[in-house]
């Protein structure tokens, strides 16, 4: 008996940044990274109205509702509101971004910064995009276990891209995230990575599960969000009914797949019962599903339907449509341009990174050692120094146009320098949309209340305090936000003691800076 | 299910093209050199010189300070 859908699927997104200082490593440390960390909070909380995160000393929610602070390894995690549409996701990601380029344009810092929105550095470390879809509480972990195959080639339409030293690839591989996938299921975030995470902290009533996956890339394109977040939430749409949704595409190894089919895109993959399907074939399948059972789902995935669809033809036909869509083909196009214009091959690439990335001699180091004293075995032994030296060069120069292209400054970012020269065709969104997702929330959820609330208070009363189910000022009101659906809400009485205990968690050393 | 159908039969012509090209550059099988209009080529061309421009003087340098911790 197929279940009720409860309310509108809420979902939303956590994206980590990464914020290098624009200078040698050998004079960086921590806590000059920390000073460009908080020169660039004050200038988010000086540009934009906002109410200070009741947890993080350095985070603060916004006035269209999202979160903004300071998260494991200097990583400065931005949080959209909650939202009841894909195309609200993709709104209020590029609303954000505009929102740190603003801050970045206007912050005077010791030291020169970027901020960039990828998941890697060339040395391996990794760190991630959140997806959050708020569903039925009933929901069942063996229930979501049915998108795991799903999960797994998601990243044909959904990857960000990136140059490979994987021998399994040529050089490219199409998702970051892929190659930290080491477990089926897990509760963990900095290890024993999952394709699906079973940590689950509503934020609300215990009527709710509150999926959160953390094997997704950060994209730039439009659509590739909007794929990526639609594709996902219609079909948890679909589980929260009880529609098998995958039934009968069980991969025999989901771990060793997610990385082969990054490696090569054309990868079969073996299931449970023997039999042997590419990606787009698996994405068919879960497709060819959804549209059986859409008059059951939501208006808004008629769109993503029909995109879904368009995506996955273009990839099953191989044709140069999605080159100017999707992040991990306009990248690749990119690098592919770069390479043709100096006589490499992907191969190449390939080598050559792998000597680059496998030994963790700084790179500045490395290219000023002599190729006969290096002590490496250098891919190709029938090139001169000078030669060397070019191929060194090259790749090096790729691999900072891989990171570049993520740049969330319109002005430096590859992405955005192709998609300006009109190269791309990605775009959802209309500028006035992403200018008004800056400073105001998104209706339908309690983001639109948080959002008005912290308009109202900002100015009059400074030391309040928020977080996702709560504003407060202290010794004054507090405003519960327990039901995520709620727009309105009622102020009661303060607990003073709750919001002192948590203002002396602030560290000493943060308090200094901000003075 | 029209639609659908002619997916279907796009996707066995695609697993032919992929079974003869097989342990070729996997990764940019799906990309196919496209006929560039002159136009097109000349926003290439823009697009090229920006990039060149917005790249860093010394790349080594800027992969050495982009070394991150990692994160969630």
């Amino acid at each position: 008996m197929p279940r009720k859908l409860i309310r509108d699927c809420i979902m939303g997104c956590e994206v980590e940044y990464s914020i290098p200082l624009l200078r040698g490593s050998a004079d960086e440390d921590k806590e000059n990274r920390l000073r460009a960390y908080v020169k660039l909070f004050q200038s988010i909380r000086q540009l934009n109205i906002s109410v200070r995160d009741m947890h993080p000393e350095l985070g603060c929610f916004l006035s269209n509702a999202s979160n903004v602070y300071l998260d494991i390894g200097l990583h400065l995690e931005f949080a959209s509101p909650e939202v009841t549409s894909p195309l609200d996701v993709v709104v209020y990601q590029k609303a954000n971004e505009r929102i740190l380029e603003q801050a970045l344009h206007s912050c005077i810092a010791p030291y020169p910064f970027s901020i960039y929105k990828n998941n890697v550095d060339f040395r391996g470390n990794t760190y991630g995009m959140h997806e959050n879809y708020l569903i039925d509480g009933r929901v069942m972990i063996k229930d979501i276990q049915l998108l795991t195959t799903f999960l797994v080639t998601r990243q044909i339409f959904a990857g960000a891209g990136r140059i490979s030293f994987d021998t399994r690839a040529c050089g490219y591989e199409l998702s970051q995230r892929a190659r930290f996938i080491c477990r089926e299921i897990s509760d963990e975030t900095t290890r024993n990575r999952a394709i699906i995470n079973t940590k689950n902290e509503p934020l609300s009533g215990r009527q709710y599960r509150r999926v959160h996956l953390i094997l997704g890339d950060s994209l730039r394109s439009d659509l590739g969000i909007y794929l990526q977040i639609g594709t996902t939430a219609l079909l948890f749409r679909l589980i929260e009914q009880g529609v098998p949704v995958g039934d009968g595409l069980a991969l025999q190894e989901p771990v060793e797949a997610i990385k082969e089919l990054s490696c090569n895109p054309c990868q079969q993959l073996t299931l449970m019962d023997g039999r042997t399907m590419s990606a787009v074939e698996l994405q068919m399948e879960y497709l060819d599903q959804a549209l059986m059972h859409a008059y059951q789902l939501p208006d808004w995935t008629k769109d993503v339907l029909v995109r879904w669809e368009e995506v996955l033809c273009n990839l099953a036909e191989s044709t140069d449509y999605l080159q100017s869509r999707l992040d991990w083909q306009i990248k690749h196009l990119m690098l592919d341009r770069f390479l043709s214009r100096r006589d490499m091959t992907w191969n190449d690439v390939g080598k050559w990174g792998r000597l680059l990335a496998e030994n963790q001699m700084p790179l500045n180091q490395l290219r000023s050692i002599p190729k006969s004293q290096s002590g490496f075995s250098f891919p190709d032994t029938n090139l001169s120094d000078a030669q060397t030296a070019d191929m060194f060069q090259a790749i090096v120069t790729m691999l900072e146009m891989d990171i570049r292209y993520h740049d969330i400054n319109r002005e430096t970012s590859l992405f955005d320098i192709l998609d300006n020269n009109g190269l791309l065709n990605h775009r959802l969104l209309s500028e006035e949309s992403i200018v008004d997702a800056m400073t105001s929330p998104p209706k339908g959820t309690r983001a639109e209340l948080r959002g008005k609330v912290i308009k109202e208070i900002s100015q009059k009363h400074r030391n309040a305090v928020a977080q996702w189910t709560q504003i407060s000022i202290p010794g004054v009101k507090v405003l519960n936000m327990q039901d995520p659906y709620s727009t309105i809400g009622v102020w009661e009485d303060a607990c003073e003691e709750r919001v002192q205990s948590e203002r002396s968690e602030q560290p000493d050393f943060i308090r200094r800076m901000m003075d | 299910m029209k639609q659908l159908r002619k997916i279907k039969s796009a996707q066995e012509q695609a697993r032919t093209r992929s079974d003869a090209q097989h342990g070729t550059d996997t990764a940019s099988q799906p990309i196919k050199n496209a006929q560039v209009l002159p136009e097109v080529q000349a926003r290439i061309a823009a697009a090229e010189a920006a990039i060149e421009n917005a790249l860093s003087d010394d790349s080594v340098q800027f992969l050495d300070s982009f070394v991150q911790s990692g994160g969630e």
